[in-house]
């Protein structure tokens, strides 16, 4: 265990050396803004989606009654996990006017569609354990 | 007394860091603050290993496209299996996509431990913490630009994606390693330790039930996305960023002749293929590449952005044309008519440049290319990425070996 440990610390330390000395040397990298762009990306983490996610989670374990509480929890992160990933799609800011190939598709549709199979499975557990079916 | 500068240093780390005072500690940093009794290592280790073969598996399929590309001295890259980079690019897209339901959880998993207090017991402590920070921030980097990147949303990066994104990759598995490390006691103990979980409340989760539900919420963003990989599964992509049959003449695109600049050029009746080699120089008008033999093969255009799409390709074979001027067996430049752009040539080394199936085509799916996918003449390869399927081909060059 412990040369192990000391093998992964090694290899990993010279990983993030690798990194920071390609991060300073790269043409291609900005490394203040990458940091600000990193910094950012935690803050809304950490600061704004963790504990909103954590604060509705507490919410329903206090007011959802029992049969109903597990699906609406799975449901909720599926759907927090969908929204966040398809956000820059139906924004859409990456369409070309030259190039239909891009986005093609109706992506707020297409979220609507997703969201919607994700609480017909939730509401089809919870009518399960409802009638005592399930866990 | 002299001491010796090892205990010195040790003293150093471990010596305690001043606590702040009490009545700093409220909101998140109160004791049992959290009170889910989901969080354990037993679950964060398990979510933690999956996360780590999520992004080994990213570096490795990443690491590899890197090599594939920008080849260095030692590395070379086999013209088959055909197929082989459309899966790797498939394997690496799609995985970076099912992480983020996964990182999402990891980090659920020890939300509270952000909010340790004393934040920092001594240096070896307030260092660890700092090595969490470049561990999650690299990763959340990662992600990030990587949907960004799939999306062809470039504003919001004040920095170039590839190197970036490249170096990133460095900084994340450097830092879980580090992460293992440190950790490696605990997770051993939580993945080996025959453990009796803590009894499930009434009507609740249990830590198993969580491990499905991240496994529903991967299911649920891999169907959503990876269509644009695997067609049979593209009737229900309804996010996925490409559609393998929607495009000019049924193929995706990534740069339109029209961004490319080149139609003035590719249009000119006075077009020429110029192929060199050791034994001379041809000039090729479109006709003269029509009166060769013609030759069919079905190839996969495969991105880098993770789509791909297969579709039957007709023209010459480049190993006839090297032939012709001498240079069979080697490998050859191919340069594109369009300029100052980091897609305008691409070297075929001697695997590729040989291959029966490597063409330089005029025709798709029995038409001739549209403007977008290389008119007058593209370069076609087996097992290659769409990038280095070099269009508007005006030039190509063997390279003395």
């Amino acid at each position: 265990m412990r040369a192990a440990r000391a093998a992964l610390l090694v290899v990993g330390l010279a990983g993030i050396t690798y990194a920071v000395i390609g991060i300073l040397t790269d043409d291609g990298t900005r490394p203040l803004n990458q940091f600000l762009f990193t910094l950012a990306l935690v803050v809304v983490h950490d600061g704004i989606v963790a504990p909103a996610a954590i604060g509705v989670g507490v919410l329903v374990v206090r007011w959802a009654p029992d049969w109903v509480r597990p699906p609406v929890q799975a449901g909720l992160f599926a759907s927090l996990v969908l929204t966040i990933f398809a956000i820059p799609f139906v924004i859409g800011a990456g369409r070309l006017p030259d190039n239909a190939s891009i986005l093609p598709l109706n992506y707020a549709h297409g979220l609507l569609l997703g969201l919607g199979a994700i609480w017909l499975g939730a509401a089809g557990w919870a009518g399960l354990r409802w009638r005592g079916r399930v866990p | 007394v002299v001491r010796r500068p090892g205990a010195v240093l040790n003293g150093l780390l471990h010596r305690r860091l001043p606590v702040p005072p009490e009545w700093l500690r409220r909101g998140p940093l109160r004791r049992k603050a959290f009170t889910s009794r989901l969080r354990s290592p037993w679950l964060t280790a398990r979510l933690g290993l999956i996360v780590g073969i999520a992004f080994g598996t990213c570096f490795v399929t990443g690491l590899l496209s890197a090599a594939i590309q920008h080849p260095p001295a030692w590395f070379g890259w086999p013209s088959r299996p055909i197929g082989l980079y459309r899966v790797t690019q498939g394997v690496h897209v799609a995985t970076g996509i099912a992480s983020i339901p996964l990182l999402g959880a990891k980090l659920w998993s020890v939300y509270p431990k952000l909010f340790a207090w004393p934040p920092a017991r001594d240096v070896v402590h307030a260092l660890e913490r700092l090595s969490v920070l470049v561990l999650s921030g690299a990763a959340l980097f990662q992600l990030t630009t990587g949907v960004l990147n799939i999306s062809y949303w470039y504003a919001p990066m004040p920095f170039a994606f590839i190197a970036s994104h490249f170096w990133g990759a460095w900084l994340a598995i450097g830092a879980l390693l580090v992460h293992i490390a440190v950790k490696l006691p605990i997770i051993a103990g939580a993945l080996t330790r025959r453990t009796r979980p803590p009894p499930v409340p009434v009507g609740g989760f249990s830590r198993r039930s969580v491990l499905a539900t991240v496994g529903a919420a991967v299911g649920v963003i891999t169907l959503a996305t990876v269509g644009q990989t695997i067609r049979p599964l593209t009737t229900v992509a309804v996010l996925a960023p490409r559609v393998p049959d929607i495009g000019p003449q049924g193929i995706p695109v990534n740069q339109s002749a029209h961004a490319a600049g080149v139609i003035a050029k590719t249009h000119d009746p006075g077009y020429r293929l110029v192929v060199t080699g050791p034994s001379g120089r041809l000039e090729l008008s479109l006709a003269d590449l029509a009166a060769m033999p013609q030759v069919t093969v079905n190839l996969p255009i495969a991105c880098v952005e993770g789509w791909s799409a297969a579709a039957n390709w007709t023209g010459v074979r480049v190993r006839d044309l090297l032939a012709r001027v001498g240079a069979g067996g080697l490998p050859a430049t191919v340069v594109s008519l369009q300029q100052n752009s980091a897609y305008g040539s691409s070297t075929l080394d001697a695997s590729h440049a040989a291959d029966p199936a490597t063409l330089l085509a005029l025709a798709v799916n029995g038409e001739p290319l549209h403007p977008d996918h290389g008119y007058p003449v593209r370069l076609i390869a087996p097992n290659r990425p769409g990038a280095m399927q070099t269009k508007w081909v005006g030039r190509l060059s063997a390279v003395a070996s």
